[in-house]
């Protein structure tokens, strides 16, 4: 699979844990790549996941930093 | 027509090309043909107790067909008695009242040393001082150049002892053979430096004889390390500059050398900080005519570019000049070839596949012509097939409209930490 695939198919876990109710509540860096922890607001269903592509460890975080910004305004 | 003159720590100068401290500006003789040529001042040799010198002096490296890509010396400083510098210091400056005249001087890091060198020479009338703390061969192993130059304490003992004494300007020049030329910088200033110079040349070994095996430059079959410069220490010179210029505690003027041989390489240096430059190597491979082709350049860029003053270049791009945990990690550039102009030498393909993120293909069209396409969702940007092109414009790095807001490595952390800690 391709750097490209590696991306999308790690963003699309992100998306669909997002769209599905999960919110990030934690990340550790590892010689593996980034660990996620999601945890479900309704449910308080636990998710981890890793990331293993750098295109997908700039998307999680952008997208942490865009939810706060969205949440200050 | 643009005004090139500059006003350098208080030295007015016609433009802003000063002859570097070196061969060049070795004897009244040479610093007055330069002055007749055009060049706008001259950092006199540096004065010293007379030296002694050895044959060979100087080597080159020569690069792919490039003549003097880099240059190396081990020559010292001045090996004439001090009374005849300073005969040819007032006759120049006499002949040349125009035309700034620096005397480098280099002393033992002494109070009455460096009292006892300034004041001799200010008498005769110099516009200002620099002060050779940077010198890397043979003066650093008497304990001088940058056996000072390497030492924060010493570089502004040695500034301090020169401006309790000198009149005029002083320029301390550092060495760039430390690891951090900022913490001299700011030694200098500590020290009362009115500018600081950089860089100074950089430890070095041309290379080794293949059938004798002697170093080059060699003596009797020995060599030494010398002092680099010329084109190959221009970006080396260029970061040290833009380091110091970004620097909010470091506020005195820079003035900048380095591999400087264009008019295109003056604006770089003075869009990152410089005041002013010196220039070597270029004059002593091309000799001193070459500052018409210097000074012309500069002009018509300026006026070119509806710029008034060449000040106006000074410090321009050192905010864009930052560390790179600011840099936008979601940038998106990518190369684009321009089949057009592509000669299909593949140099681009090779370098990608062997060295790079193999992102371009080689393909033939319907008409069965070969030609390379990237492939840019794999593409990173990382400019090397740009690099290896031996066609200019046949392949583009284009920015590519941001599909995210920009992120630095420093955002990302402040984030993580936030939802580490929430």
């Amino acid at each position: 699979m391709s750097n490209y695939d590696d991306f999308l198919s790690e963003k699309l876990q992100i998306d669909e844990l997002v769209q599905n109710g999960y919110t990030m509540t934690g990340s550790r860096g590892t010689l593996d790549g980034d660990v996620v922890e999601f945890q479900n607001k309704t449910t308080s269903d636990k998710k981890t996941i890793l990331l293993t592509n750098p295109d997908s460890r700039k998307y999680f975080t952008t997208l942490y930093i865009k939810q706060q910004k969205q949440m200050v305004e | 027509m643009a005004d090139i003159s500059i006003n350098f720590a208080g030295i007015e100068s016609p433009n802003p090309y000063w002859l570097a401290s070196a061969p060049p500006t070795n004897t009244g003789y040479q610093v007055q043909r330069a002055f007749e040529a055009g060049w706008g001042g001259a950092v006199w040799k540096t004065l010293c107790e007379p030296v002694l010198n050895v044959t060979s002096r100087f080597g080159a490296h020569h690069f792919n067909g490039q003549r003097v890509a880099g240059f190396n010396n081990i020559e010292l400083v001045s090996d004439r008695p001090i009374e005849d510098n300073l005969k040819e210091i007032y006759e120049t400056k006499k002949r040349f009242p125009d035309h700034p005249i620096i005397a480098s001087l280099m002393v033992e890091p002494q109070r009455d040393k460096w009292h006892e060198i300034v004041k001799r020479v200010q008498d005769v009338g110099v516009d200002g001082f620099e002060l050779n703390l940077g010198c890397p061969h043979g003066m650093s192993e008497r304990g001088m150049g940058s056996a000072v130059g390497q030492h924060p304490d010493l570089v502004e003992k040695s500034t301090l002892y020169a401006k309790e004494v000198a009149e005029v300007p002083v320029i301390t020049k550092l060495t760039p053979n430390i690891t951090d030329i900022t913490a001299t910088a700011r030694a200098a200033e500590r020290g009362g430096a009115d500018a600081v110079s950089m860089i100074n040349t950089i430890n070095s070994l041309i290379g080794v004889d293949l059938d004798t095996w002697n170093p080059t430059p060699n003596v009797n079959g020995k060599g030494a390390h010398g002092g680099y410069c010329g084109p190959a220490v221009k970006p080396i010179a260029l970061n040290m500059i833009g380091e110091c210029a970004r620097q909010p505690d470091i506020n005195i003027p820079i003035s900048g050398i380095g591999g400087i041989s264009t008019w295109q390489d003056t604006v770089e240096f003075m869009l990152m900080g410089s005041g002013g430059v010196q220039v070597c190597t270029a004059a002593m491979h091309h000799g001193f005519s070459i500052i018409d082709d210097l000074t012309e350049g500069l002009s018509n860029y300026l006026d070119d570019k509806g710029i008034a003053s060449v000040s106006e270049l000074v410090g321009k791009s050192v905010e864009k000049y930052t560390d790179w945990s600011n840099l936008d990690l979601n940038h998106r550039m990518v190369a684009r070839i321009n089949n057009d102009i592509c000669i299909n030498c593949n140099k681009c393909h090779i370098a990608c596949e062997d060295t790079a993120h193999q992102c371009i293909d080689m393909l033939i069209d319907e008409n069965g012509n070969d030609y390379l396409e990237v492939r840019e969702d794999e593409c990173v940007g990382c400019n090397l097939c740009s690099i290896v092109c031996p066609v200019e414009g046949a392949i583009d790095m284009v920015d590519l409209e941001p599909t995210e807001p920009p992120m630095s490595w420093n955002n990302r952390e402040s984030a993580l930490e936030m939802l580490n800690n929430k």
